[in-house]
């Protein structure tokens, strides 16, 4: 049991950056700008503190529920849960926040909204530990809505849509304004949302609870009565991924998140790596215990749906984003590429771990490495600000040579992105391998394939990107104005991070895996339903068996394209001994599939076609309307009309006529009496 | 207990004093008559709210004054958890936007009659006869809510027409004369079908109290009557088809009524919900699923029909359309909690559209422009106006923390329990949910249009409107706020008439 203070630390973590939401918008008038930087990093710090301490003292007692006596909806109390997953994700989103909000206090300074800026970045990580600690669907819910909707709000922080603050391009690709870019980002995973919502329902229609610990404990039963339904735990698997897939920017829901940097590089910071695209992944997670009880306890194999939803979609976003990556001219885009590719990997983790007799390895890979990611793409996108502001463009291409401008930035950089790449013993090897070699553990080979066929695309687009911003020709560089030291002590904060989670990567793997194994089987399902409890909770992680042939030839191959694509991109864009024109003019084959890459493989047309179709259809309703209008409010009124003159023209006045109608009626009465019916 | 006497028959009736009010004195105090309006009708919101502390601690509240022996009418009302929180809401609807009246009519009267001088008594006599009609709301959606009589239901449903069809005649905009008479017939045409059917279950019973609806069960008339009165409140409601009045009226109303209007229109569901549906279960099976598919199409069709329109009144008055299909989806399951979740959802609803609705009266009333095509911009000139639209849309689309998001979950949640065992219920509940992703097109996509992006050069010196405007709307977003962080507000009243 926790102790009684203990159990106020969840909800210091969530409502403190909430207070300072409320206080930043509520002091809006003062425009004291320091007032709100310093409400955004003490509250963002607090979170933090908080969240250590609690770790601290429940990572060992965990799973703990804390219930509230408040009703959220009938028969659903508030509840918060306190697991290795929640209190590992609330440090990893709590801390890389914190640095965020540093790196904000010296970016936004002289920036307009600064009090909506802060009010909202408080709101967004505040809504994001209440996802995380939450025990109910309901709770979950509040969080997932509130993250998209402050993320949409972030997103659109320049709103007045200045040509400046556009993004995409260069001409002939299209540009976006601010507005667009935020609205695109909350209607795509609006549409993920609502699936997930009727899932969550239908869940609820059979457990007829929201509490995830009795969602977990019951999972035999309810789970045995949705699947009587030919197709219908299939379906609800499939919606229920809806939410996580968009949220976590995944095939075919993932275009909304190359516009989402249209907002202040923080913003996109946070989007990348402590918030939003985050919480897909771990309600993934959440979700993973009930459907493995499905498959593995229960041998329900339409809760398969669940896992290769996740791995297969996983594994094409991975390549997908990995290869446009590769293309990508501006910088931020670049990195928005960079974390669909890794959330890709996430999920693809997930999958296979919900595939895998004992998940708990596979979860402890995969949240090892979204841990690493939210480091090293934080970091990334703090460099990205200040090259962006050095060199005044957003384009890679018309950057370079910042490394004789910016030594320290571009030392920083090498270390983040040699982790991205997955260069040993840094922080993007470990998780990023073991995801890998799981996958073809469990019998995925495709999703595998191209998993592993991501490993070198994306060594070539990170050096690619190095090469670009930071080697070659010296582009005209403006002075930055921002304190420099406040943006490059959070990133070399980041940057040793990299370092110390790749350095103690086989322990803290090890040890989250011990915590998730003890955390799986406190829930009865998985504890009396499933055969292989006893193997659950003897079963050595992945990595552990590294002396499995198998394993070592998939990371040396991984090693090896690495390098192989490293290099290449290496004399390409830093050493620049071949010119990417020269290149592309010599195999028209790349330079289609460059240009189709650009083009974003016409996914990103098809969103627009498909808004388009609803324009049409708007269309189709006016008409529609049109008809029924005019039909009830024209033709009615007319028919009476003309029926009100046909029957006035019976009124003439004359006496005559009258006598007669009295006369008529009159002997139509007697008539009526003398045959009864009167 | 509460310790105010006749607290139900005061809150019926105290709204008159206002309106008698407005005609001794309104010609004498113009606009200011107004603050006296409001400050009886929060008379009025103070006693309900004792009422729903009442309820909420279990007590049922009765009263009943006979009016007319034979045939044996009385008004009998009843303060239940399906009653109490419903007559609570539209009370406060209706003193918000009393307060919110009091800029917005001088505004209609300078535009529709001119700068009226002291002393002008054509112009005083508009606020006199506004503020006299303005209290027939309060009485007829209070009345409405508050009622456990047929007849006298059809009498609440009455008496707002007669103010809607006067003071749309007075300050309504486009061909405001011909709109009045086209809201008048609409109305009394629905009102008349539910007067029919009302009759029919009276002669069958010889009482008129909705407690002995129930008797109705195998009398001769009872199909008759049930679907008459069905269908004169689904006119009401705007089922797609029956819904050609609601571009029109709702979107040439003037504007402080028109979060009424919506809540009126609204008020369809609740009457359904307590005159057939609980009542009268067994009777309406049979059109149970049907009923939910016609929902199912008018809350696609309407939401498309929102968005296709450029006109920003006309965008919030078709809006209305496919969000009271939220609340008949769940009446027509005729589940007992999934009522309760429609009506939960009719509430925030009501609140969401008062404050969307105001909010479009605010930036006609500031940029006299009504085509968002020429709009843009405006969030940097109206801040406040900006946010209280988002507000608004986050409550429609279901957004934490206003009351939407808890209604929405009220709403599916018992909706999808009682359909696990009926496929086609269980999918027209599905695409129900789906369709929910329109909302928030139809809501931000204005939003974006409206105040976002550079703004039109004459607009530059735009201004937000008076406090006196968007005072009375950010209390509606405070209410809404309350009922989505603390949904047992409303969720455990709700409950226990369930």
């Amino acid at each position: 049991m926790l102790a009684g203070w203990a159990m106020a630390l969840p909800w210091i973590a969530i409502l403190t950056p909430m207070s300072g939401a409320l206080l930043s918008a509520l002091l809006w008038r003062t425009r004291a700008e320091k007032l709100f930087s310093i409400v955004g990093i003490s509250s963002s710090l607090v979170s933090f503190t908080a969240s250590c301490i609690l770790a601290y003292i429940a990572w060992a007692i965990s799973p703990v529920e804390l219930k509230a006596t408040a009703l959220w909806a009938p028969g659903a109390p508030l509840c918060l849960l306190l697991d290795p997953l929640s209190l590992f994700t609330a440090i990893v989103v709590s801390f890389t926040a914190f640095m965020i909000m540093l790196y904000s206090a010296g970016y936004m300074r002289g920036e307009p909204g600064q009090a909506r800026y802060w009010a909202l970045m408080c709101a967004f990580l505040s809504s994001m530990l209440l996802l995380v600690f939450s025990g109910d669907l309901i709770t979950m819910l509040v969080g997932w809505k509130l993250v998209g909707f402050c993320s949409y709000a972030l997103i659109s922080h320049y709103y007045t849509d200045e040509p400046e603050r556009w993004v995409g391009g260069p001409p002939p690709e299209p540009m976006y304004p601010p507005s667009h870019c935020g609205l695109k980002a909350l209607l795509t995973t609006t549409v993920g949302d609502v699936m997930t919502l009727s899932a969550i329902f239908i869940i609820y229609a059979y457990s007829g609870s929201f509490v995830l610990t009795t969602l977990y404990d019951t999972a035999g039963s309810w789970l045995t009565a949705l699947a009587r339904v030919p197709g219908m735990l299939a379906l609800t698997s499939i919606l229920l991924m809806g939410g996580p897939l968009s949220k976590s920017a995944q095939f075919p829901f993932h275009e909304w998140l190359p516009e989402a940097m249209a907002g202040p590089t923080p913003v996109s910071a946070l989007i990348h790596a402590a918030t939003m695209v985050k919480a897909g992944v771990f309600v993934v997670a959440r979700f993973l215990p009930i459907f493995y009880t499905g498959l593995h306890s229960l041998g329900l194999w339409e809760a398969s749906a669940f896992f290769f939803t996740a791995a297969y979609l996983g594994a094409i976003t991975a390549f997908l984003a990995a290869a446009q990556g590769c293309v990508a001219s501006e910088l931020k885009k670049a990195l928005a590429y960079s974390t669909m590719s890794q959330l890709g990997y996430l999920m693809l983790g997930l999958g296979a771990s919900g595939l895998s007799v004992e998940p708990a390895s596979g979860m402890a890979a995969t949240f090892y490495h979204l841990a690493a990611h939210a480091i090293f793409k934080s970091a990334l996108f703090m460099m990205a600000g200040i090259a962006i502001h050095v060199a005044g463009t957003i384009y890679m291409d018309k950057m370079g040579g910042l490394k004789k401008i910016l030594p320290t930035t571009w030392l920083l950089t090498l270390v983040l992105i040699s982790s991205l790449m997955g260069v040993p013993p840094l922080s993007g090897f470990w998780g990023k391998d073991a995801i890998i070699s799981l996958s073809l553990h469990v019998g995925l080979i495709a999703p595998f394939v191209l998993a592993l066929m991501t490993v070198p695309l994306t060594a070539f687009y990170t050096t690619r990107m190095l090469g670009l911003v930071f080697h070659g020709r010296e582009e005209k560089a403006q002075r930055e104005e921002r304190p420099l030291y406040l943006l490059l002590a959070p990133l070399a904060v980041l940057s040793i991070g990299a370092i110390v989670l790749g350095l103690s990567a086989p322990f803290l793997m090890g040890s989250l895996t011990q915590s998730l194994q003890s955390s799986l089987l406190t829930y009865k399902a998985i504890e009396v339903l499933s055969p292989s409890a006893s193997a659950l909770s003897e079963a050595g992680a992945p990595w552990q068996g590294a002396t499995n042939s198998q394993e070592l030839i998939i990371s040396a191959s991984s090693l090896a394209f690495i390098a192989v694509a490293g290099w290449a991109a290496c004399l390409i864009y830093v050493k620049r001994r071949i010119r990417p024109e020269v290149l592309l003019a010599r195999a028209p084959l790349l330079r289609r599939l460059r240009s189709a890459l650009r083009m974003r493989l016409g996914l990103n047309s098809a969103y627009y076609i498909m808004a388009g179709l609803i324009l049409f259809l708007r269309r189709s309703v006016r008409a529609v309307e049109r008809c029924l209008d005019t039909f009830l409010n024209s033709w009615i009124p007319r028919a009476v009309e003309k029926m009100a003159s046909a029957i006035r023209k019976l009124q003439t006045g004359h006496l005559g006529y009258n006598l007669a109608y009295l006369a008529t009626v009159i002997s139509a009465l007697m008539l009526l009496l003398a045959m009864g019916v009167v | 207990m509460v310790l105010v006497p006749y607290v139900l028959l005061q809150a019926i009736v105290i709204p008159l004093l206002a309106s008698a009010l407005s005609v001794l004195v309104g010609k004498k105090l113009g606009p200011k008559m107004g603050w006296l309006t409001g400050g009886i009708l929060i008379y009025q919101t103070a006693l309900l709210a004792l009422a729903c502390l009442d309820v909420w601690q279990g007590h049922v509240l009765i009263e009943r004054y006979t009016w007319t022996s034979s045939p044996g009418v009385s008004l009998y009302l009843v303060a239940d958890g399906l009653s109490a929180p419903t007559a609570l809401i539209m009370s406060l609807i209706c003193t918000c936007l009393a307060f919110y009246s009091i800029d917005y009519v001088r505004y209609r009267v300078e535009v529709l009659y001119g700068r009226g001088e002291a002393g002008d008594t054509g112009s005083e006599r508009c606020y006199a006869f506004y503020y006299a009609l303005y209290p027939f709301f309060s009485v007829g959606l209070v009345g409405l809510a508050l009622s456990w009589d047929i007849i006298m239901i059809w009498f609440f449903m009455e008496v707002p027409i007669i103010a809607f069809y006067f003071l749309i005649d007075l300050l309504g905009y486009e061909d405001r004369h011909k709109i009045a008479l086209l809201c008048a017939l609409w109305f009394i045409t629905a009102s008349t079908l539910f007067m029919l059917g009302a009759l029919m279950a009276y002669v069958e019973l010889g009482d008129p109290s909705l407690s002995a609806l129930p008797a109705l069960v195998g009398k001769p008339l009872v199909r008759w009557a049930c679907a008459l009165m069905a269908l004169g409140l689904l006119v009401k409601a705007a089922v797609f088809g029956l819904h050609v009045w609601i571009p029109w009226v709702h979107a040439n109303t003037p504007t402080s009524l028109a979060g009424i209007l919506a809540s009126y229109a609204n008020m369809a569901t609740y009457v359904l919900a307590r005159t057939l549906v609980l009542p009268l279960p067994d009777i309406l099976k049979t059109f149970s699923t049907p009923l939910m598919a016609w929902a199912l199409l008018t809350m696609v069709y309407g939401a498309l029909l929102t968005l296709a329109q450029d006109d920003v009144k006309r965008l919030c008055a078709c809006s209305t359309i496919s969000q009271i299909s939220y609340s008949l989806l769940g009446v027509a399951s005729l589940d007992r909690g999934a009522v309760a979740g429609g009506i939960f959802y009719m509430l925030s609803h009501c609140l969401g559209k008062a404050i969307l609705f105001s909010t479009a009266g605010l930036i006609v009333y500031r940029t006299h422009e009504r085509d968002i095509e020429h709009m843009g911009g405006l969030g940097r000139l109206m801040p406040k106006t900006a946010v209280l639209w988002a507000v608004g849309s986050m409550v429609l689309s279901a957004i934490p923390p206003l009351s939407g998001f808890q209604a929405e979950i009220a709403l599916f949640s018992t909706l999808f329990s009682s359909t696990t065992g009926d496929p086609m219920k269980l999918a027209i509940a599905i695409c129900g949910v789906l369709a929910t992703a329109l909302t928030a097109a139809y809501t931000f996509w204005p939003l974006k249009r409206i105040f976002m992006g550079s703004s039109r050069a004459d607009l530059k010196s735009l201004r937000e409107a008076s406090a006196s405007m968007s005072i009375p709307l950010i209390m509606l977003a405070v209410a809404s706020a309350l009922i989505g962080v603390w949904p047992g507000l409303i969720s455990e009243l709700l409950s226990t008439a369930s």
